[in-house]
């Protein structure tokens, strides 16, 4: 249209209709952007939290509860969020410090999870005590021979810094060197050990139940026996008491039917 | 008009792509401008406050030059394969298979790399398995599409004339490739080689899945190492105060080599 270089001005062509609906566009997408999420609950925090934590949101929104989303960036990233108040709930997999409990954090325990010594099916070591273990991981252990296995050098495999089962397996058992493997998650950690007969790592009971490791008795105890000592909490977090659909979605969690879930999840659940 | 219009879309795209680099590198700068004297170390143990990234740096170089020396003749190899050896039928039938394998999603090739190629170095050579030849090898495949095309361009953009004329002096293909050939496309060459460097530095994923990260300078390559990028991946998540911000300048440093690498790059291909 040779007229249309003459004007000199950018218009949307089109009359009124056009520029009507691009104008209600664009607020419609502001509006959405602003406005306040449907989401009821908010959880964030240790990954080894979230697999069962997405199994209670799902039966809790079946029973008439609100919507929950879940997660992941580690307990202390999970606490950072409920401090800030970006999450209602924070799911954390270690003991909070002296400090967040200062701030007003109050934990709420939902499930015990279980710390496995993982090693290759075919590793004849099936039994060690918890001085061993500190030992071994400490790095002052480098044949399995030493242990009464095969002769053999120990690839000892652990989870990066700051993971809740990193921090736990430290309460629990001790520092671990720094000559050892790290691998970012538990099923990374499983594939290792699964591919090395001289491997041995740490990994929560879910991982176990994926095949290809086997467990190692602690203190006499196969995980999820009593009497094993590798426990840790998990637990839900609230700043201060808990309220709203936060409290209903912790009451339902610790209540019968999310102790079943806790339990098909291969966790332990609180007595 | 609507040229004009045209002129201006184009424009404010362009100007969107440019600020956004310098906000990202604005940003990550911003983040971790506090500790970057606290990198000047040997040991890296957030858990003691201490963030050298000494290590990882020597991590980092040895995973990239294993990788470079496998792709590079590899590379190089299969760009001279294609533009003077090959017949078109095959040239055409590979081509397309070297551009599929720079399409593979690192995540793949790292578990590749960890199912099969750390198992078969544990057994073949020893220690863990996962180590500095593990990396480099995975990483090797995976610039090799990039050190291969531009090669290959490289040596196609060479005038027909050079071989003509070193052939009607009686230059046997050899003599014309290592005599007249690969001098006149250095600078293209170059350029694959600096391309691939850059591609090594930032590949995370794959790496992080079978070098085993031990935060220990390496000392052979069958022994673990942890790279820069696989570090900042593995601890950013759960990072707080310091251990953030040394973080933030490890992934500035990274930022800054990339680009330094990009410009060298740009330049040899002048």
């Amino acid at each position: 249209m040779p007229e249309a270089v003459e004007t000199g001005q950018t218009r949307l062509s089109g009359g009124i209709g056009v520029r009507a609906l691009v104008s209600a566009m664009l607020v419609a997408l502001v509006v959405a952007g602003c406005g306040r999420s449907s989401v009821g609950v908010r959880v964030a925090g240790s990954t080894s939290i979230q697999p069962v934590a997405e199994v209670l949101a799902e039966s809790f929104v079946k029973q008439g509860g609100a919507r929950v989303s879940i997660q992941g960036g580690g307990s202390t990233a999970g606490v950072q969020a409920l401090r800030s108040g970006v999450a209602d709930l924070a799911a954390v997999s270690r003991d909070l410090t002296a400090e967040e409990v200062g701030q007003g954090l109050r934990p709420h325990v939902v499930a015990l999870d279980v710390l496995v010594i993982a090693v290759h099916p075919s590793n004849p070591v099936t039994e060690l005590s918890v001085g061993d273990l500190s030992r071994l991981f400490a790095g002052e252990v480098n044949d399995w021979a030493d242990l009464g296995g095969r002769p053999g050098r120990i690839h000892l495999v652990s989870r990066e810094a700051g993971s809740g089962s990193r921090e736990a397996f430290r309460s629990l058992v001790g520092p671990v060197s720094p000559a050892a493997i790290i691998q970012n998650s538990a099923g990374a950690i499983r594939v290792a050990v699964m591919h090395d007969p001289g491997a041995v790592g740490y990994v929560s009971l879910g991982a176990l139940g994926l095949g290809g490791i086997k467990p190692v008795r602690v203190n006499g105890r196969l995980p999820g026996e009593a009497g094993y000592p590798l426990v840790r909490s998990l637990a839900l977090v609230t700043m201060g008491a808990p309220a709203g659909e936060a409290a209903r979605f912790l009451h339902f969690a610790r209540g019968p039917e999310g102790q079943r879930l806790v339990r098909e999840e291969g966790l332990l659940p609180v007595e | 008009m609507r040229d004009l219009f045209a002129r201006r879309a184009l424009f404010l795209s362009a100007l969107l792509s440019s600020v956004g680099v310098l906000l990202i590198a604005w940003f990550v700068l911003v983040e971790g401008w506090p500790a970057l004297p606290a990198l000047l170390g040997r040991v890296w143990s957030p858990e003691d406050g201490r963030f050298g990234i000494l290590p990882m740096l020597a991590g980092s170089a040895a995973v990239t030059l294993g990788a470079l020396l496998v792709a590079v003749p590899a590379g190089l190899g299969m760009a001279l394969y294609l533009t003077e050896v090959a017949p078109p039928w095959l040239a055409r039938l590979v081509r397309p298979l070297l551009q599929a394998l720079a399409g593979v999603p690192s995540v793949v090739y790292g578990f590749v790399g960890m199912s099969l190629l750390v198992p078969a170095i544990r057994s073949g050579l020893g220690g863990p398995g996962f180590s500095v030849l593990a990396g480099a090898l995975v990483l090797a495949v995976m610039i090799l599409p990039t050190v291969a095309a531009v090669a290959e361009d490289a040596l196609r953009a060479l005038p027909l004339a050079y071989r003509e004329g070193a052939a009607a002096l009686g230059a046997t293909p050899w003599q014309v490739v290592r005599r007249v050939l690969l001098p006149a496309a250095r600078g293209g060459l170059v350029t694959a080689v600096v391309l691939g460097m850059g591609r090594a530095l930032g590949e995370t994923m794959a790496v992080l899945m079978v070098t085993g990260n031990v935060a220990v300078p390496p000392r052979s390559p069958l022994d673990p190492a942890r790279t820069l990028t696989g570090n900042i991946a593995m601890e950013i998540g759960y990072a707080t105060g310091p251990h953030r911000e040394a973080l933030f300048a490890t992934g500035a440093l990274l930022l800054a080599l990339v680009l330094l690498v990009n410009h060298l790059a740009r330049r040899l291909a002048r």
